[in-house]
């Protein structure tokens, strides 16, 4: 949803507070495919060790 | 066009997007064919992967194709504000700036391409480069607003992901893998078209020259026949070239000519409703002809 325009000095805590919580849901989601991805590499880091780089098709 | 859509004045300042905005961005029905046909591209060619690199592989393919939709996004965010099928997306309901999205799509383009290259091996990435390249240079940028056959040419760029996840297990492309690809692209032009018939208002007024707001209704039912036949003959070939066994021969054979029968009465009656009942039954022919192939050889048949 479009966030709210603010009328009044209430309406801009509002809008405020939905921001943030905008943002620290982002931002959580930004640090789980970070994770994500430093576990894909681990992985495949791994996987490549033991199976020999013509094992992995290159 | 779109003088006064909302994607003209939203900027980064006052767009504040939520995950689902950058979700919405990747087209996610769109990408879950995408990563249904691309999966089966990989299960289905002749040399194994190693599961975890199967699944990278699989993972890459879908960011990408959801790097494609994000910059297709970015680039039609003026026509999207004037369709109604596509007035809601991120940046046309003013919930995104076009510099998120673009910055968004070019991250996750380059991400998936240089894993994919990394972890799996560089042919499939180059794949990969190419259709994302092909989907927003080709089919978006030039072929779109300009052709009304910019679907046919454009389609291939859907048409890519089982030949990356075949080129992810072999290393190279070979002959199945050319077939999956030209069963897609041939079933592309008349699963659009069917959708164009009866969106044919939204298209005419963003100024898109999709093939009925160009030639007219006939000559795209006309057209719809004819790439029906076609895909019905692809959908049978890979029986033709290893790739499946006889018995998957049949099931396609069975489910193209359904694929004809809808086209053939759409050819006849003109009507919206057929021309819908033709654009599902499309979505799950394709789904139905990939699962057929993964069965048959799940079961040995080949």
């Amino acid at each position: 949803m479009p966030l709210p325009t603010p009328k009044s000095r209430g309406d801009i805590g509002a809008r405020n507070t939905e921001l943030h919580r905008r943002k620290r849901i982002r931002n959580l989601a930004i640090l789980a495919a970070l994770v994500a991805l430093m576990a894909v590499f681990y992985l495949v880091t791994v996987v490549r060790i033991q199976t020999g780089l013509d094992a992995a098709g290159s | 066009m779109a003088e006064s859509a909302p994607v003209l004045t939203a900027t980064s300042r006052d767009a504040e997007p939520g995950v689902r905005d950058f979700v919405a961005l990747l087209k996610p029905r769109v990408m879950s064919l995408v990563v249904f046909t691309g999966a089966a591209g990989l299960v289905l060619a002749p040399a194994p992967l190693h599961p975890v690199l199967a699944v990278v592989a699989v993972l890459c393919i879908a960011v990408g194709a959801g790097a494609s939709g994000a910059i297709n996004m970015w680039y039609d965010a003026d026509i999207d504000a004037v369709m109604s099928r596509t007035a809601g997306r991120p940046i046309p309901a003013g919930r995104m700036s076009r510099d998120a999205a673009l910055a968004f799509g070019c991250i996750l383009a380059f991400g998936s391409i240089g894993l994919l290259g990394v972890a799996v091996n560089w042919a499939a990435a180059g794949l990969l480069a190419l259709t994302i390249a092909f989907y927003v240079g080709v089919y978006t940028m030039w072929l779109k607003r300009r052709t009304s056959q910019n679907i046919v040419i454009g389609g291939a760029a859907g048409a890519f992901p089982p030949m990356i996840g075949w080129a992810a297990a072999t290393g190279d492309v070979s002959l199945g893998g050319v077939v999956l690809f030209l069963m897609i692209f041939f079933w592309t032009p008349a699963h659009f078209w069917a959708l164009a018939l009866y969106r044919a208002g939204d298209y005419a007024r963003a100024g898109v020259p999709m093939l009925p707001v160009v030639a007219g209704r006939a000559e795209t039912r006309k057209q719809i026949l004819i790439y029906a036949v076609v895909t019905a003959a692809a959908g049978v070939a890979p029986a033709f070239v290893g790739v499946a066994g006889p018995a998957y021969a049949i099931f396609a054979g069975v489910l193209g000519a359904g694929f004809v029968g809808l086209a053939v009465q759409l050819f006849r009656s003109d009507s919206d409703r057929d021309a819908k009942r033709l654009f599902g039954f499309s979505i799950l022919y394709l789904f139905l002809l990939f699962a057929g192939l993964l069965g048959d050889r799940a079961l040995g048949l080949a």
